[in-house]
């Protein structure tokens, strides 16, 4: 296990610098240059900035110095934010963005797996089709109509909750329910159809046969391998998680780093656009190496050789 | 021909009584019925419908604009006067559509190279799994930019772009399960007695997969049909005077205080769309749980 986990996270290496590689070429390619969408900056000035930011140098120079500055942990500055730094831009950002994301993954998991083990238990009855009814529905609502919703219920009619604001902790609930909201039908539909695959195995009714009780049966048997097709799923809905929240944002006017990215992406700001990239995937291969030693974990039959 | 039939048949009789089996608890499954019935009846509506209405899809009339349901327009018209039911109509074409290309390409290379991933392991499956990484990494947003700065803005490019990304979660769930089933007795089973390692995986170990390959496929149409509506916001896909369901509902919502049918009727046949194709996707899992096989 444990050179499992060192191997991957020497791994991990190359599969980042091939993200940097596609991703710099990538933004490259894309028409438009950080200082041509001002029009107002004659062609000496514009010239100056490119130099000033070393964008005049050829484009594999330019890569080399990047990837040079990345070993020392340097982002890079900004070129939308004249004067600030790609680390500070992230880190001033990434605090809102990382709270409200975990929070929506942990109302995904717990909800989406209560409502997936109900519904596994019950299988056929009102109950699992109205479930899986609301679940449909959980993934087929956009964002930007689900949030206004949640506001006109919660905060418009009942006062419950306070509607767009930011600062204390109950203003993360609104947004962050949005956000999961499709990550809870997502994991609650998996459970249900992974639980119901393992409840009529062999070593359940073993289980039941040794007189367990019904709890320990579903939650300590049935559960360990009937969420593997959950686990799979969360390692990618965590990325998402922390890099979709763009609609959410603007919406509940929360500062985080979507905005920035999509900010970026307009301007053209290669340096903050590739320093979230790479703090996305760096995200997701950690995830999916957590996934992998988790699902290693649950089930006893599962071996990495 | 008449020979490659007839093996067909014998194959089918000897062979493929899983299918026969899903098919028979398929049909005792009411509601599962129900939707597939549902789902052929929009597929078939989206595609003669259009040709029985007086109306086109991109035909304007502003004296007509945004009027409620009536005997002329069942659906009502939008802001151009535009004929509301054959929009939804059209708008179903590229939506299903849309869905189909998402879910055979989840379906078919998602389902294979987790399979084949997962079945090898080692350091096969970690490199695959890795590409899979890098995949799912690259900012999407620049890729349709670059997309649409290279090449004509097209359907075509549309279903490129969610081809490309609707198999990866697939392919990591589809694992998952393979590591958990290849090493047992059944499988081991099949390698004693010198079953080719491609049937093993696609005969054996595949079907035991199925239950949640559905349920994540009836689980991708929605969210290609979003992603397409977003998408063509973006630039890429559906154009005007050209419609989907998913960009109807996007321009519904900021009418729907004052015009709700303009956002009702193409939600409603969507939300209908989905609705059975759950129903359908929950009789067909529970149709294939081989564990089931024995009631």
């Amino acid at each position: 296990m444990l050179r499992l986990i060192i191997r991957r996270l020497l791994g991990m290496i190359p599969i980042l610098l091939i993200i940097i590689t596609i991703t710099f070429f990538l933004l490259r390619l894309a028409p438009g240059s950080p200082f041509a969408n001002d029009k107002a900056f004659p062609p000496e000035v514009i010239q100056a900035l490119n130099e000033q930011y070393g964008l005049d140098k050829p484009l594999h120079i330019q890569y080399f110095n990047y990837v040079k500055e990345l070993m020392k942990g340097n982002l890079g500055p900004s070129t939308r934010y004249v004067g600030r730094s790609v680390n500070e831009l992230i880190w001033q950002h990434l605090p809102t963005s990382v709270v409200l994301g975990l929070l929506a993954y942990l109302f995904a998991l717990v909800l989406g797996l209560i409502i997936g083990i109900i519904s596994s238990l019950r299988q056929n009855s009102l109950l699992d089709y109205v479930s899986m009814a609301v679940a449909m529905l959980g993934i087929s609502l956009p964002s930007f109509v689900l949030g206004p919703l949640l506001v006109i219920i919660f905060s418009l009619t009942l006062f419950w909750l306070p509607p767009a604001r930011w600062g204390e902790p109950k203003h993360l609930i609104l947004p962050a329910l949005t956000l999961s909201a499709v990550y809870i039908a997502y994991i609650a539909r998996l459970t249900r159809s992974g639980m119901l695959e393992v409840l009529r195995a062999d070593y359940i009714r073993t289980a039941r046969a040794k007189g367990l009780a019904e709890s320990v049966v579903v939650l300590r048997h049935a559960l360990r391998g009937g969420i593997i097709p959950v686990i799979s799923f969360t390692g990618p809905a965590l990325t998402f998680l922390l890099a979709g929240t763009i609609v959410v944002e603007k919406i509940f006017a929360v500062p985080g780093l979507g905005k920035i990215f999509i900010e970026a992406a307009n301007s053209r700001d290669y340096s903050v656009v590739m320093g979230l990239t790479l703090f996305i995937s760096t995200v997701l291969v950690v995830m999916n190496l957590l996934v992998d030693i988790t699902i290693g974990l649950l089930d006893p039959r599962i071996s990495y050789k | 021909m008449s020979q490659e039939v007839n093996i067909a048949k014998k194959e089918l009789v000897v062979g493929t009584s899983l299918w026969e089996d899903a098919w028979r608890r398929l049909k005792k499954n009411k509601l599962a019925i129900f939707g597939a019935i549902v789902l052929i009846l929009i597929v078939t509506v989206s595609l003669f419908g259009p040709i029985f209405s007086s109306y086109t899809y991109d035909q304007i009339n502003l004296d007509r604009s945004s009027e409620p349901p009536s005997w002329d327009h069942w659906f009502g018209t939008d802001q151009l006067g535009r004929d509301i039911l054959v929009r939804s109509l059209i708008g179903g074409r590229i939506s299903l559509m849309v869905g189909l290309v998402a879910t055979s390409v989840s379906f078919v290379i998602g389902v294979t190279y987790g399979a084949i991933s997962g079945y090898f392991g080692g350091y096969i499956d970690e490199l695959m799994m890795r590409i899979v990484d890098i995949i799912y990494s690259l900012p999407y947003l620049f890729l349709v930019i670059v997309l649409l700065a290279f090449f004509t803005k097209s359907i075509f490019m549309l279903f490129l772009v969610l081809g490309a990304v609707s198999w990866l979660t697939m392919a990591r769930i589809v694992r998952g399960q393979v590591l958990s089933i290849k090493n047992q007795e059944f499988v081991e089973a099949a390698r004693a007695v010198g079953v080719e390692t491609p049937q093993i995986i696609f005969r054996h170990i595949v079907p035991n997969t199925l239950g949640p390959v559905i349920v994540y496929t009836t689980l991708t149409i929605p969210s290609a049909m979003l992603s397409e509506a977003f998408l063509s916001f973006l630039g890429l896909g559906v154009q005007p005077p050209l419609a989907s369901w998913g960009t109807m509902v996007n321009e519904g919502i900021e009418a729907i205080s004052v015009y709700p049918w303009q956002l009702i009727f193409p939600g409603l046949m969507m939300a209908i769309t989905l609705f059975s194709l759950n129903f359908l996707g929950d009789g067909l899992r529970d149709a294939l749980d081989p564990q089931m096989r024995k009631d």
